[in-house]
């Protein structure tokens, strides 16, 4: 495959948490993301998906280096980003923007809305001033809300508007990769569906591409070109988001998409009971689902399963499976 | 389980509740109006998103709404033939825990942290059946084995911060069924957990609730969540109900524009990857309610009549009822 097709290619990324003291007796770090690939190419929208404590975030918040990454490799637009030092990497960042899940908590509370959005502007010395001020009224039209919002402060909105002004902050430097984490969750299901519909439209409008992290597979297959599946730090299966959901591989794929809510009175569907739920320790050996998995066998418990193509640009990794 | 026929009493029946805040801003009719029934056996989705006064309305069942600011300022609530609303507090204490229980959402901040599960499910058996300590043991680990709690014998002894999420709505299940109560309310019980979770708590409570002929108060803002068990449902719009009836009437043909909204505001897996057909606007400041119906602003079915006066809920069928003048043309 070409390179310059991928806008971002991420090999085997890795972000450890080492618990600090002295008297700390488990020296094993948490892995968060333990190791996990994957590329987007320019106009893609890549679901990550899976399930609190899954690495979603961290992954997400990794690629723009706003966590450090361990280990691995980072390639945006063909460069490594994790060897940038600085100033090179300072300069990358309007390519690249990130969008919060909680809109109560990512605005600056003491800053005005046109501060906000304008900030990056003014930091990367593209506009400011009267032209700052231009450039923020269009941004803030193009994500629905007006141009005297400008002058007020975020508490002024709700949670649906508040997620405008993060959005217009996001697009206000014409990035070519937006990171989106869960940034709908925290809303109300009618307005999700408002900022759903403004997301795919700025897609459009701005050729944008997205890596959307959500624990909503519904949400997830509505917005995303491919999806990636999660758990507990590594990656279990990747497919085109058509493919995944006739064709879900890895059992841990099964029974997510078992447990989704359906829109219908329910009759006595099937749901596949996942045994205990399991913290696992972080383990060298074996598959970290296996304790919860119903097919689990000796391979299993000894062996990590790798993430192997099963055709059609379909990832699984899983024993069972291949 | 269906309704058998209209010759059952309703366990619960609320009729016309009002519940205002009054706060130095101003007053916030959470709750305006509202009348429904729940009747044995069966489970009510109480579904809407938030601020529209679904969980001021299970509160207010068991008289937990703070007052002031909070006060019922009309209505009336009767539960297995007694008037709940005009019980004195200590009885009101019997009825807390023993015949109506309640769940809420978040199993963290509403377990006790510094008594082992065994100990708060002990307490309400002990105070509400006079049973003495070990027998209440007995019990407790027999509940939490109910609930599927593994190795409940010694889960018994652990603290709730040493349980994972869903272990600890589990416990707080095995704490609410512990009276055998005739009604439980379940505020928002599955949305802090995760998907694969939610779907084993949501089975777990159908399972006993079948099996104890309890009858639940489901109040979620998760339509899919009402749909995976509830046999009728309430849809509320700022503090009033605005769609109420049986689940396969409503999912079936729903007849109120907001429901609909609602319902085509979640992608459906089948769908192909067009806009969704979203609300517009948002949901009203409660202190500052729009003349007519609540709702007309955001509907697509407005007409200038809306805006003069709130409509009341009309009859769609039997005991189907949608609250909106054109509910014939909806949806």
């Amino acid at each position: 495959m070409a390179q310059n097709n991928f806008l971002i290619q991420v090999k085997d990324l890795k972000k450890y948490f080492y618990k600090e003291g002295l008297f700390s007796k488990d020296k094993r770090p948490i892995r968060a993301v333990d190791g996990i690939s994957f590329s987007i190419r320019k106009g893609e929208t890549l679901g990550l998906v899976g399930e609190s404590g899954c690495g979603k975030t961290t992954a997400g918040k990794s690629i723009l280096r706003l966590i450090e990454p361990t280990s691995g490799q980072i390639f945006f637009k063909g460069r490594d980003i994790l060897r940038l030092n600085r100033e090179a990497m300072r300069n990358l960042r309007p390519h690249m923007q990130f969008i919060f899940q909680d809109p109560y908590e990512s605005l600056n509370p003491r800053m005005k809305v046109e501060e906000i959005v304008g900030e990056g502007l003014e930091v990367h010395r593209i506009a400011r001033g009267k032209e700052k001020s231009r450039r923020v009224s269009e941004l803030l039209e193009k994500v629905g809300l007006h141009h005297q919002d400008a002058e007020r402060y975020p508490h002024e909105f709700s949670g649906g508007q508040r997620q405008r002004i993060g959005i217009a902050r996001a697009i206000s430097l014409n990035p070519g990769l937006i990171v989106a984490d869960e940034p709908v969750s925290a809303l109300d299901v009618s307005i999700q569906a408002q900022i759903l519909n403004l997301l795919m439209d700025l897609r459009d409008q701005l050729g944008l591409t997205y890596l959307f992290i959500s624990h909503d597979l519904r949400i997830v297959k509505h917005i995303s070109d491919r999806i990636a599946v999660m758990y507990t730090g590594k990656m279990i299966e990747m497919a085109n988001s058509e493919d995944l959901f006739k064709r879900p591989l890895h059992p841990y794929t099964q029974v997510l998409l078992k447990a989704i809510p359906k829109l219908e009175p329910s009759q006595q569907r099937e749901k596949t009971l996942l045994r205990e739920e399991h913290h696992p320790l972080p383990s060298d050996q074996g598959c970290l689902f296996q304790p919860r998995c119903p097919h689990s066998r000796e391979k299993c418990q000894t062996e990590d399963p790798l993430l192997l193509d099963e055709g059609e640009d379909h990832f699984v990794a899983c024993h069972f499976v291949s | 389980m269906k309704i058998e026929n209209s010759q059952n009493r309703p366990l619960l029946e609320v009729r016309d509740l009002s519940i205002h805040f009054f706060t130095e801003e101003g007053v916030i009719q959470a709750v305006e109006n509202v009348s429904f029934e729940i009747y044995p056996g069966e489970i009510l989705g109480l579904v809407g998103e938030s601020g529209c006064g679904k969980s001021v309305t299970g509160l207010s069942l068991l008289r937990l709404i703070s007052i002031p600011p909070g006060r019922i300022v009309n209505g009336h609530i009767t539960f297995d033939g007694r008037s709940l609303s005009n019980l004195e507090e200590k009885e009101m204490e019997r009825v807390r825990g023993n015949d109506i229980s309640m769940i809420f959402q978040e199993p963290m901040t509403s377990l006790n942290p510094v008594f082992t599960i065994g100990d708060q499910i002990m307490e309400a058996i002990i105070l509400h059946q006079g049973s003495d300590k070990t027998e209440a043991r007995k019990r407790a680990i027999k509940m939490l084995d109910r609930v599927r709690i593994p190795s409940p014998d010694k889960t018994i002894d652990s603290y709730p911060h040493q349980l994972s999420g869903g272990m600890r709505q589990r416990a707080m299940i095995a704490m609410a069924l512990s009276c055998q109560p005739k009604l439980l309310i379940a505020d928002e019980p599955t949305t802090a957990l995760d998907v694969t979770i939610q779907a084993q708590v949501l089975g777990l409570l159908k399972e006993i609730q079948r099996e104890m002929g309890m009858s639940v108060m489901l109040i979620t803002h998760d339509l899919g969540v009402v749909a995976e068990i509830a046999d009728r449902v309430a849809v509320m719009y700022a503090g009033r109900i605005f769609e109420y009836g049986p689940i396969e009437a409503i999912f079936g043909k729903m007849r109120n524009p907001y429901t609909r909204g609602l319902m085509t505001s979640i992608p459906q897996l089948t769908e192909k990857k067009d806009r969704l057909n979203a609300i517009p606007g948002q949901v009203p400041d409660p202190m500052d309610l729009p003349v007519g119906c609540k709702f007309h602003p955001r509907c697509y079915l407005m007409i200038e009549e809306c805006k003069k006066e709130e409509p009341p809920l009309f009859q769609v069928n039997g005991d189907h009822f949608s609250r909106c003048i054109r509910w014939k043309e909806c949806c």
